[in-house]
This record gives structure tokens, sequence and C-alpha cells, in this order.
């Protein structure tokens, strides 16, 4: 990134919004040029950003052809409603950040801020079902009091956290690796299939978690005028981020919730 | 369609402009893309998901009532098809490749094209092992035979035996027989209306919301045999 004056910030030297007075670094010619650097130093990034889950998804091919019936059995622990309805935040999430672009354009400040707050919210529930309605109940065998899956089991009458959460004997320990402890599985190379889901997602949901903290900066700098029709770097390339992390969450929703 | 441009604020740092330069007037116009566009793309994803969701039932739908068998790779092909269109959508409109510098779509398409030929090369590998496997004996056990230690304290205990051996061993001795077989039947869910759950090569309906393992893998294979697959 340039300089960024935050004390300068909401008012340039003679008044105006920083978006107005925004000078390149100078070491570029011209706005223009610095936003064409920026912009391909950030696909660049996000070239490296394909290759590191490009290792999970070869990871994941080789596995699935050796061991189908492992990745089938463990595929069915997934329950595909939770899986689709992520898909539908993160797409929505895409669409609210690709307009809060246009509306950096167009100096509509208001829907920008809106935009972007409506993409944190999207970033956080889908982190939120991740881990109360399928990270905690596969690792533990812990379920969320309102987990509509709590009723097809047999209570084991504990809880914790005040009853929020409900235990099922025999239901966790679907960990990856050597960790594995769930005692029905009925293939040896379940564990398997539980490293690769646990790394695909956790790294994935590990960049949604990054995504939110740059956003929020996104926020914290709109609200002092600093994104306008004459600067909007940090937007678009946070935008172009917040992308590939839906595009990979595309792929990765039918690999592992849709296999049968 | 008609693009409205982001109006350029002048040159402000005074310096001339030398048209002449061949490193100038490279710059691609800003573009912004009109908010009914992103809407159409957004509900066009949506459209997608939905689908790609629905044909994955209907086929396990169709396999079952039909009593036939769907190779595993139209599941593949058509899950993979579908996210590919979204994926494009993404990168085109969301991601503004259609409207950008072509060098950035270069430097990413360089990048797929890298994808591929770790698929390729890793395909190929693994469609050929099959010559020699057949001589080539012997059992992987996960988590190891040798003896993995894993947890601490009170806890601490080694895994032999492979981990998926090992925890059914375990909560067998610590719940006994009887009360294994209750949590099993209270926690995976048994579909008795055909014998044959799913293949590799064909797909069953699995009924129940998130277990459903009762006939997963083959008696004969993968524990007692050689051969991983």
């Amino acid at each position: 990134m340039t300089t960024l004056d935050i004390n300068n910030a909401g008012s340039g030297a003679d008044g105006r919004p920083y978006h107005e007075t925004y000078k390149p670094a100078s070491h570029f010619r011209s706005k223009d040029e610095e936003f064409d650097a920026v912009k391909i130093g950030m696909w660049l990034f996000l070239a490296t950003e394909v290759l590191l889950f490009a290792g999970l998804f070869v990871g994941y091919a080789i596995f699935r052809m050796m061991h189908p019936e492992a990745f089938r059995n463990g595929s069915h622990y997934l329950d595909w409603k939770w899986g689709c309805l992520n898909t539908i935040v993160l797409l929505f999430s895409s669409w609210t950040i690709a307009t809060a672009i246009g509306n950096a354009q167009r100096n509509e400040q208001k829907a920008l801020r809106r935009n972007l707050l409506l993409t944190i919210a999207c970033a956080l529930l889908f982190v939120g079902i991740k881990f109360t309605f399928e990270y905690t109940p596969k690792w533990s065998g812990w379920f969320f009091k309102f987990d509509p899956a709590l009723s097809h089991y047999e209570a084991s009458g504990q809880t914790a956290l005040g009853g929020m959460f409900e235990y099922v004997e025999g239901y966790g320990g679907k960990r990856p690796g050597s960790l594995f402890d769930y005692p029905f599985a009925d293939n040896p190379y379940e564990p398997m299939w539980w490293s690769i889901y646990y790394c695909a997602t956790g790294i994935h949901a590990t960049h949604v978690l990054i995504g939110v903290g740059l956003i929020f900066w996104l926020y914290l700098r709109a609200r002092k005028l600093h994104f306008g029709p004459g600067h909007y770097n940090a937007v678009e390339i946070v935008g172009l981020y917040w992308h590939i992390v839906d595009l990979i969450w595309i792929f990765l929703f039918p690999l592992l919730y849709l296999v049968h | 369609m008609s693009y409205g441009h982001a109006p350029h604020a002048e040159r402000s740092d005074g310096l001339a402009f030398d048209p002449t330069d061949p490193h100038g007037a490279t710059h691609h116009e800003h573009v912004i893309i009109p908010k009914r566009t992103l809407m159409n793309v957004l509900l066009a994803l949506l459209f997608f998901t939905v689908l790609t969701v629905g044909l994955s039932r209907a086929e396990v739908w169709a396999a079952d009532y039909f009593k036939v068998e769907i190779p595993q790779w139209v599941n593949v092909a058509v899950a993979m098809s579908i996210a590919t269109i979204k994926g494009l959508l993404v990168l085109l409109f969301f991601m503004q490749l259609k409207y950008d510098n072509k060098l950035n779509a270069i430097i990413f398409a360089n990048c797929l094209f890298a994808v591929g030929l770790f698929l390729f090369f890793s395909m190929i590998d693994l469609g050929s092992r099959g010559v020699v496997y057949d001589w080539k004996k012997g059992e992987i056990a996960l988590g190891g035979t040798g003896g993995v230690t894993r947890g601490s304290g009170d806890s601490k205990e080694t895994v032999t035996g492979g981990v998926v051996k090992f925890a059914k061993e375990k909560y067998l001795a610590e719940w006994g027989p009887e009360k294994f077989e209750r949590i099993k039947a209270s926690v995976k869910h048994k579909h008795d209306h055909h014998a044959d759950a799913s293949t590799p090569n064909a797909s069953r309906s699995v009924k129940g919301y998130t277990g459903a393992l009762s006939t997963s893998a083959p008696a004969t294979g993968g524990h007692d045999k050689p051969g991983g697959h």
C-alpha cells in the first residue's frame, strides 16, 4: 500500500475528503499507474493462494481415487444442508463486496459502509455455522442445543455451558490422523478423509477470518471518507481477495458435501 | 451495454505526461459494473448452487428408484462442471476479469494451467499403479502398526494396529459389547430397504440425517485383504 495519512483522514489539506486529495506513491507517475500495479500484484498473490489450495485438491483427488469408500463414508457424515447454506452466505457476501466497489466508484458513502458491514456479517455467519454445527459435534460429540440433528440421537443427559450444548455419546471422535477416536468407522482409511476435510475447510475458514479483519479495516477507513471515485485501491484488492475465498469454497462444497 | 467511467482525477503532481513514452498510456479504463449486472450474476450463482445440489440428490434418487448403477464419474463430472461455470462467473464479473487488463487474466490462467499439470501427472501415476499392485502386497494401517502414542497425562495411550481398529477395541472394552451395540444403533442410521449401500461405482441413497454408514466398506476389502484398492 501507499502512504496512508491516518491523521489527515477525512480532510485533505484544503478540507476535502482523503479520496479527493489522494496522491500516488512517488515512484508512480499517476494514480492510474499505481492502480494497475497494485492490481497486478494482487493477482500474483491470488495465484499463490490458488496454488496453496491446489495441493489440497490434488491430495483429495489422489486419496479419493485410492480409497473411494473411505471418502464416501466420511462425506456421509457431513450434512449438505449446512454446506449449501454456507455456500449461499458466501455468494451473497461476494455480491455485497462487489457492490461496495461500485459504491466507492459512485461516491455512495453510506451504501459503501453498509455493504462492507453486510460482508463482515456474512463472513462471521459462515464461520459460526461451521464451528457450531459442523466442527464441534464431529470433533467432540457436543451438539448446540438448537441443532436439528440432535433430535436424531439418544440423549446422554450431559450438558455444558449452561445447557447450551448437549453431549451425544459415541458421535464425536471423527478427528484426523492418529487423533481419530470414532469407534463405529467401517473403513480403515476414514481418518484420511477427515485429515483432508479439516485441512481444506480449516485453511479456508482461516482465510475467511483474515478477510473479516481486512474488511473491518476497510470499514474503518470508509468511515473516514478514505474511498471515493478518486481512490479505491484497497476496496478493489480486498474485494479480489474475498472473491478468491468464495471461489475456493465453490469447489470445496461439491467435493466434500456432494460425494456419494 | 454501456458502462460509466469513474472520473479520472487530474494529474495533481504537476509532471508532464509524454504520450510517446511506450510505458505511458497503457492504463486500462476503470469500469463501473452496473448494479443490475452484479445482481444478475448473484442470481445465476444461486441458481447453479441449487442446481448442483438438486442434481446430486436426483442422481441418488434415480439410482435408487430405477435400481441402476450410475458410475462415480458422473457425480464428479456434473458437480465439477457446474462449479467451473460458477467460478467463471465470479472471475469474469465479480473479479472484473472481463473488463480488466488482460495481463491479470493471463497470470491467473497460467496458475490454473499449473494446477492442471499437478492433477494430470498425479492421475496418470495412480491410473497405472494397478499394474504393480497385484504383486506388491501388504496393507497400510493408518496410525501405524508400530505403536503411535497420543494424549498426555492420564489419557496417554499407545495406538496399535491402526487407529480405526484401535478406537473400536478401546470403546468395546470401555462400554462392553451390549452398550457398544446400543450406542452404535443410536448414532448410526440403518437403511433396510435394500441390502446394498453405495459402491465406488454406484450411487445409493442414504437415509437419515448425517449417519448412514451401516453397510459401507465391503466386508471383504480393506481390513483383511492386502492392497489399498
